[in-house]
């Protein structure tokens, strides 16, 4: 008895330990992204080079902020990024769940095909699909770039296998107390869905938050430019400029960071409920 | 025949939206049910139409809006907005410039999309390296007539930057900046390595002798930084071989004085170690910034950032082979795409003009340290009393033209060249058999 | 008898058509948006069209032919299949090992679990930038702790052999986290009676895991092993922030090669780049295929 839990404690030990080193390996390139972004010019590429600025400078951040539009941009972002979240969550998960839970002709078929449109490159669609939207007249609008982003395979295969795993028993008692199927979809189901939505949802914002090529292509003015594609004007076209593009980085990634420790608190919670429900 | 067929095709595939986007569609009659790409720029009467409307707009004194996009990332991209707020700001014929700035690769992306939609900007500033395939896809204005409409004296520009924007004797983009490769010196470097900090190296027999002196791999500093992902004809022209010849379509890889050049090349790298292994050429921008590099070929747009960073440094000419001494050269021209309106060609030409000016290429040339080619702004004794500018200009006389204005050129490069010097370069092929393998890929291309 | 035989058919016609308007708007936005693009590149795969789209001709399946006998194509197609061999099972192992280190909701557990997120909320190109800068041989800071504390000089990003496993490494070190929070939202989910019950036949905590836990988040397993491994077939971003496709094309993936060919090199050959891209749709949908149907067998597919 005591033996066994001497052997538990000793594979606790070497659990935290082997967590612990690694959660170092991802926190020592972020924070050193984060510190550097504080260098001057000189500091960011100096030799020998040094984790820490010797002298730290908000010079990096006053240059990006005088160079682009930040706030108009951000805003541009926002509703870009946010729309499509929005509304491919609703629109996965309904297909989603129409396919990990309801039998109709051709279910199987379809989701082939679904899955089927995530194997090609991007870089490959993008000409017809700049020729489509410009059809639709829809160039250069957040109608334009937000609807052809409205739904993912990704999504719809993620949201299915999520279905896929809840308890079989849930939509049954909503049939026999006569719910319709959206109502069984949007009441029991997408409740239980939290952790899933939530995951899928910061992944969804993340994608186009971060995209360049996309929003580039399909915005031919500068006040319909998003964050990312405004920041990769800071690069330099023959000569990177380390220090405002470090600052940059940072600009784009503090929104995301925000919204994922406000997140996590509803993804741990949502966590709970479902484990809590059978 | 075959051609309808692909394009009723492709119509069908690709335009199945134009039903929907009809329904939405206010103007009407514009969007043919049957467009396919090749039928997809001709919006003649809407844009004939709109035409009109515009020539009397400016005939009344009304604002002309330009769409102007370029690949001016970067600290030289805040000083051209500075001059074209300025021009939009101080202009007499009403015109308004709304510039647009991305990154090379994806205009690259865009632009023959939009150009094939209608939807290309009014005019655009690239590499001069880009003019030839978009010629030869009828995708530029000719603007030839850009001289007799705006009065601006050509024979004021040196010939060989008007050359750039040349293609079969026409010409397709207005002068904006030039450029060759240039040797950058640190001075500091080669005073502690005992050499005469205000002389650089002449020859290439020299550029060896003293990268080898400047190398010093315990204090992580190296002689000459030669990048992986580049060319290096100076020192195939140098000692008497090239690349190709354009005019001709004839391969002219495979000779003695290549095979030559590359041992040479090799023997720096792979044996003498002068510069780093693989290195990109930001790396090397960054490390000559950081003072860990002797000597380094590039253009003036380290002039800046090796300021900022307090190099002390010098600028010369590439250096001499047993045949002279050469050196690449590039530029960016401001170019007009296909299916710009008459109105809007007229107000680009207007801004082009001004940038001809000598004021503002002083400017350019000052704030960003670019060699200047208006013969009348070389008298300037503001320009011949610029130390920087004086030697850039001066090291800018050797310049010589590498496949520009060859369509191909670009195939050349990533297919042939650049695998062949990094091949030799890093010692993963013997020279002659690199050069020979080169020699049949450079055949597969102009085959074409 | 009869009478509820009827119900549950009229209930299954309500189903099915419930069903399809369940898919309805999803369904609508993919054949316009990517359905439509994508049969339109299958066409252009058959022309010589160029990004200017001007004088098209129909070519047949000369594009095709070329592919076979381009080396750089087979090159391209080895360093992908390489680098979906050993990215694949990296970060879905790491994920699923540190998934049973922390299927917790302890304060560890959680606050690790968010630091392990936090890469993948970066943009590629940011975090390409963050490792090219510290790997660098001759600037970076690791090669510079390196030698510092005794080592050889690494080259990580510039040696042939070294370039893709660091790229790798980096792709897992970014990824691992996602996969991490799908696994451990799924086995927080497992029924606590199941590993209860279990406990009570004496079953060890090995066991536990092999007979409960994979079993039950077995559909999240599979989605993220399929959904990383189409990921990886396609890896573009890393390579071109990071090596550009080199040391000598040795991290040149089939995707940075039909950009190359499309878009970066004229003649911008997109009726050839497209010609790849086929190619590469037939490779990633048969193993997506095969590992559906053979290799995760049992898991979503069961019921559906």
């Amino acid at each position: 008895m005591r033996k066994k839990i001497g052997k538990l404690t000793l594979s606790a030990a070497l659990g935290y330990l082997f967590t612990f080193l690694i959660a170092v390996t991802v926190l020592i390139p972020i924070l050193w992204l984060f510190v550097s972004s504080f260098k001057t010019d000189v500091g960011v590429i100096k030799f020998p080079p040094r984790f820490f600025p010797e002298e730290w400078t908000l010079h990096q951040y006053l240059y990006v902020g005088d160079s682009i539009p930040i706030f108009e941009m951000t805003k541009n972002t926002v509703i870009f990024a946010g729309g499509v979240t929005v509304i491919s969550l609703l629109f996965d998960s309904m297909a989603g769940y129409a396919f990990a839970r309801m039998r109709f002709k051709g279910s199987r078929i379809l989701f082939s095909i679904i899955l089927l449109t995530m194997m090609v490159p991007f870089q490959i669609i993008m000409t017809p699909l700049y020729i489509e939207v410009y059809k639709l007249r829809l160039l250069d609008s957040y109608l334009g770039l937000i609807l052809p982003r409205a739904t993912s395979a990704f999504g719809i295969y993620m949201m299915s296998s999520f279905f896929q795993g809840l308890p079989k028993s849930l939509e049954e008692s909503g049939r026999i107390d006569g719910m319709s199927e959206f109502r069984i979809f949007w009441s029991i189901m997408m409740p239980l869905c939290k952790p899933a939505l939530v995951s899928l949802g910061i992944f969804h914002f993340m994608n186009n938050w971060n995209d360049l090529l996309y929003p580039l292509m399909l915005t031919s003015s500068q006040n319909k430019r998003t964050l990312s594609a405004g920041l990769a004007v800071l690069v330099g076209n023959k000569v990177i400029k380390y220090g405002p593009t470090l600052a940059a980085t940072m600009i784009s990634l503090t929104p995301l960071l925000v919204l994922y420790i406000f997140c996590q608190k509803y993804f741990i919670e949502g966590v709970a409920t479902a484990g809590v429900k059978e | 025949m075959r051609k309808k067929w692909i394009s009723v095709l492709l119509s069908a595939v690709m335009c199945v939206s134009v039903l929907t986007g009809c329904g939405q569609n206010g103007a009407g009659g514009q969007t043919a049910p049957s467009d396919a790409p090749e039928t997809m720029q001709e919006q003649q009467p809407a844009d004939a139409q709109a035409d009109g409307q515009d020539a009397e707009k400016t005939a009344s004194g009304e604002k002309i809006t330009l769409q102007f996009w370029n690949v001016f990332t970067g600290s030289d991209g805040d000083i051209l907005r500075e001059i074209v707020d300025n021009y939009n700001k101080t202009n007499t014929d009403n015109i308004e410039i709304q510039m647009d700035i991305m990154p090379n690769d994806q205009l690259q992306q865009k632009l023959p999309a939009a150009i094939a939609t209608g939807t290309a900007p009014d005019f655009v500033l690239f590499g001069v390296e880009n003019i030839a395939p978009y010629v030869s896809n009828d995708s530029l204005e000719d603007i030839s007539d850009f001289w007799d409409v705006t009065g601006v004296d050509k024979s004021n520009i040196l010939e060989n930057v008007l050359e750039l924007s040349h293609v079969d004797g026409k010409l397709y983009g207005a002068p904006m900046q030039y450029n060759v490769s240039y040797l950058y010196w640190n001075k500091d470097l080669f005073a502690e390595a005992g050499l005469d900090p205000e002389k650089a190296p002449a020859t290439m027999d020299e550029l060896a002798e003293y990268a080898v002196k400047l190398t010093d791999p315990e204090k992580n500093q190296y002689g000459l930084a030669l990048p992986t992902s580049v060319t290096y004809m100076q020192f195939l022209w140098a000692n008497g071989g090239d690349a190709d010849d354009p005019s001709t379509n004839t391969n002219l890889l495979d000779s003695e004085e290549n095979v030559k050049t590359l041992e040479w090349l090799q023997d720096l790298m792979v044996n003498k170690k002068v510069s780093p292994a693989s290195i990109t050429g930001p790396e090397a921008d960054t490390m000559l910034q950081a003072g860990q590099i002797g000597m380094y070929m590039s253009g003036p747009w380290q002039i800046n950032g090796l300021r900022a960073q307090g190099i002390n440094f010098g600028i010369a000419p590439c250096v001499a082979g047993s045949a002279g001494a050469f050196s690449p050269a590039g530029g960016c021209s401001y170019v007009i795409p296909k299916g710009t309106e008459e109105s809007h060609k007229l107000a680009a030409y207007k801004f082009m003009q001004y940038w001809l000016t000598d004021d503002i290429l002083k400017e350019w040339s000052q704030r960003n340290g670019f060699p200047v080619w208006s013969k009348t702004l070389m008298e300037d004794p503001e320009i011949q009393n610029d130390e920087v500018l004086s030697a850039i200009s001066k090291a800018t006389e050797i310049g010589r033209s590498y496949n520009l204005g060859y369509s191909l050129a670009s195939q050349i490069d990533n297919d042939v060249m650049i695998p062949l010097f990094e091949k030799v370069m890093t010692g993963a092929a013997v020279p002659e058999d690199a050069l020979k393998e080169a020699s049949e890929a450079m055949d597969r291309v102009l085959a074409q | 008898m009869t009478e509820s035989k009827v119900k549950k058919r009229r209930y299954a016609a309500q189903n099915q058509k419930s069903a399809y308007l369940f898919i309805l708007p999803s369904m609508t936005i993919l054949s316009v948006f990517v359905f439509i693009p994508l049969i339109a590149s299958f066409v252009i795969s058959l022309t010589d069209m160029n990004i200017f789209m001007k004088d098209v001709s129909f070519v047949g399946v000369t594009n095709f032919t070329r592919l076979f006998s381009d080396s750089r194509v087979s090159n391209a197609t080895i360093n992908s299949l390489y680098f979906t061999l050993l990215e694949v099972p990296l970060q879905v192992g790491l994920a699923l090992f540190l998934t049973v280190c922390l299927a917790k909701n302890s304060r560890y557990c959680k606050m690790l679990r968010s630091i392990y997120y936090l890469p993948f909320v970066c943009s590629m190109t940011a975090i390409g930038i963050v490792w090219s800068m510290l790997l660098d041989p001759n600037m970076g800071l690791v090669a510079y702790w390196l030698k510092q504390a005794g080592f050889q000089t690494v080259s990580f990003l510039k040696d042939p052999d070294l370039a893709m496993p660091t790229v790798i490494v980096v792709t897992a070190w970014k990824g691992f986290g996602y996969t991490l929070t799908l696994l451990a939202a799924a086995v927080l989910n497992i029924p606590q009676s199941l590993y209860e019950a279990a406990q009570m036949d004496g079953a060890g905590s090995f066991q536990k895991f092999l007979h409960i836990t994979i079993p039950g988040i077995w559909p999240t397993i599979s989605f993220c092993i399929v959904t990383t491994t189409i990921g990886a077939m396609q890896m573009f971003d890393q390579a071109y922030v990071m090596t550009q496709g080199g040391p000598l094309n040795r991290t040149e993936t089939v995707v940075q090669y039909i950009y190359d060919r499309g878009f970066q090199t004229a003649p911008y050959d997109l009726g050839y780049a497209s010609a790849i891209s086929v190619y590469l749709f037939v490779i990633v949908a048969v193993m997506t295929f095969v590992l559906r149907r053979f290799v995760l067998k049992g898991g979503e597919d069961a019921d559906a």
